[in-house]
């Protein structure tokens, strides 16, 4: 049986698998994911874009859409952009400042 | 505010499809220029126009629709296709050129709103990208001589492709030092697309400066320096653009060395150094993503993409020392391989977008999944 505390970790794990191929790392560690809903078996996933005019957010929603999809347990998965929340350098996990070698 | 009223991506398809069509006339009309037969080619005349505003103008705007999701954002592209279909249609002018330049009056006014909820300098400047379309597209409304309006049509393109990645840079910050360099740069391709307008030689003089120092600028704070080390799409994606950025200086030095004079060899040179060997290399960089993005057709990156990359810089090193040497069979050759590069490039596309559906052929509840606009905020 498929808990919602396994569902949660699933959902994250997956989404730790999108990787921007521009950047060439993952979404979560761009700070480019929001914030992660599990109700049941549906799914709400908010993303930031770095800026409101770039057509990349809707890529990579289409990849999370497909990845979290193809998750048991999950029958319904909604991405939203949120161009409204502003994403600043420090949202990067410390794992992407180390591959882009940024000092901290 | 909420907006889930996006057109559907047929709409989005029909858009794409026009500006690939403006994209291989263009490149038609430029082998004709070059003096190959390629049979009757419609606007051999308006090659440029066709390539920066038609095809460029179309897909750049289609971006910004895409990324705002505000069903009057979808003007734009609209309006600069119906140019592309006016133009075409052999409609006389100036209606293709007021189409366009209804366009870029659009696309300004989206950066202005986008400015408005994030007033951030990258914003500033693919918004004066913009306006550099504007004053292109007033060059051809109002008939000025061919090149008065270039150093605008190149003010568009290179201001727009400087303000990503000056966004992208963010990610490893950018000093103060750096960011009045870049907007040195910005101002002087800015000044001369509008200097053009009224005495050509200093506003391509003043432009190829700017194009210099933004390609300074570019090979010493662009995040590709840092991303190459990521093999795969990534590292192919870097070294497209850093080769790039070389053009870019060479366009630079050109433009500011000739102030592009159409009756010498060397305008062949200074044009494709920039168009070509910058502009193609972004387009061939950015199409594993933007394509997906834009028409929501997969299309995963394979090692064949190195190919058409490698054949687009070898041939444009081949054309331009033609060129710059006086050399004409190398001028010809090296311009039918920059067409065939092309042709490559979307052959490799075509074949990978397949491949794909054939290895993985996904249930249609999934492809509609994938295909279906996320909800935007803003």
């Amino acid at each position: 049986m498929t808990t919602p505390i396994t569902i949660t970790e699933s959902v994250y794990e997956a989404l730790g698998t999108v990787i921007d191929p521009e950047i060439g790392l993952p979404i979560t560690d761009l700070g480019l994911v929001a914030d992660v809903t599990v109700d049941g078996s549906t799914v709400g996933v908010d993303l930031v874009p770095t800026t409101p005019v770039c057509p990349l957010g809707e890529y990579l929603a289409g990849v999370v859409r497909q990845r979290l999809s193809a998750l048991p347990g999950i029958e319904h998965v909604t991405v939203s952009i949120n161009r409204m929340d502003k994403w600043t350098p420090e949202r990067l996990s410390a794992h992407a400042r180390d591959v882009l070698g940024i000092m901290r | 505010m909420t907006d889930r009223a996006a057109p559907p991506v047929a709409f989005r398809l029909v858009l794409a499809a026009v500006a690939a069509v403006a994209l291989v006339v263009a490149v038609l009309a430029g082998l004709a220029r070059l003096g190959w037969s390629v049979g009757t080619v419609r606007a051999v005349a308006s090659h440029g126009p066709l390539f920066a505003l038609g095809f460029l103008g179309t897909v750049i705007s289609l971006e910004r629709a895409v990324a705002m999701s505000r069903r009057w954002v979808w003007l734009v592209p609209t309006a600069s296709a119906a140019g592309v279909v006016a133009l075409l249609m052999e409609i006389p002018s100036p209606v293709p050129a007021v189409f366009s330049l209804a366009a870029a009056t659009g696309l300004i006014i989206v950066f202005v709103v986008a400015y408005r909820y994030q007033p951030e300098l990258h914003l500033l400047v693919m918004g004066t990208g913009a306006v550099c379309w504007l004053l292109a597209a007033a060059g051809l409304v109002f008939e000025v001589p061919r090149p008065g309006w270039v150093p605008a049509m190149a003010g568009f393109l290179v201001l727009t492709i400087v303000g990503e990645r000056l966004e992208l840079s963010r990610l490893v910050g950018v000093g103060a030092g750096a960011r009045a360099l870049l907007l040195a740069g910005v101002t002087l391709v800015g000044g001369g697309a509008a200097v053009g307008l009224i005495e050509s030689p200093a506003g391509a003089r003043l432009a190829g400066a700017g194009l210099l120092v933004c390609a300074g600028w570019l090979g010493t704070n662009d995040v590709a320096r840092r991303t190459i080390r990521i093999p795969g799409v990534t590292r192919y994606m870097a070294v497209a653009l850093l080769i790039g950025y070389l053009w870019l200086a060479a366009a630079g030095v050109l433009w500011g060395a000739t102030g592009l004079n159409p009756g010498q060899l060397s305008y062949d040179a200074a044009i494709h150094a920039l168009f070509l060997g910058f502009v193609i290399s972004m387009v061939f960089a950015h199409a594993p993503v933007i394509v997906p993005a834009l028409t929501g057709v997969s299309l995963p990156y394979n090692r064949a993409f190195w190919a058409p990359l490698a054949l687009l810089h070898v041939s444009l090193g081949v054309r331009i020392t033609g060129d710059l040497a006086g050399w004409i069979d190398g001028r010809m050759w090296g311009g039918l391989f920059n067409a065939f590069a092309i042709a490559l490039f979307a052959a490799t596309a075509v074949t990978s977008a397949v491949v794909a559906r054939i290895r993985e052929p996904a249930p249609r509840t999934k492809a509609r999944v994938a295909a279906e606009p996320a909800e935007t905020r803003i």
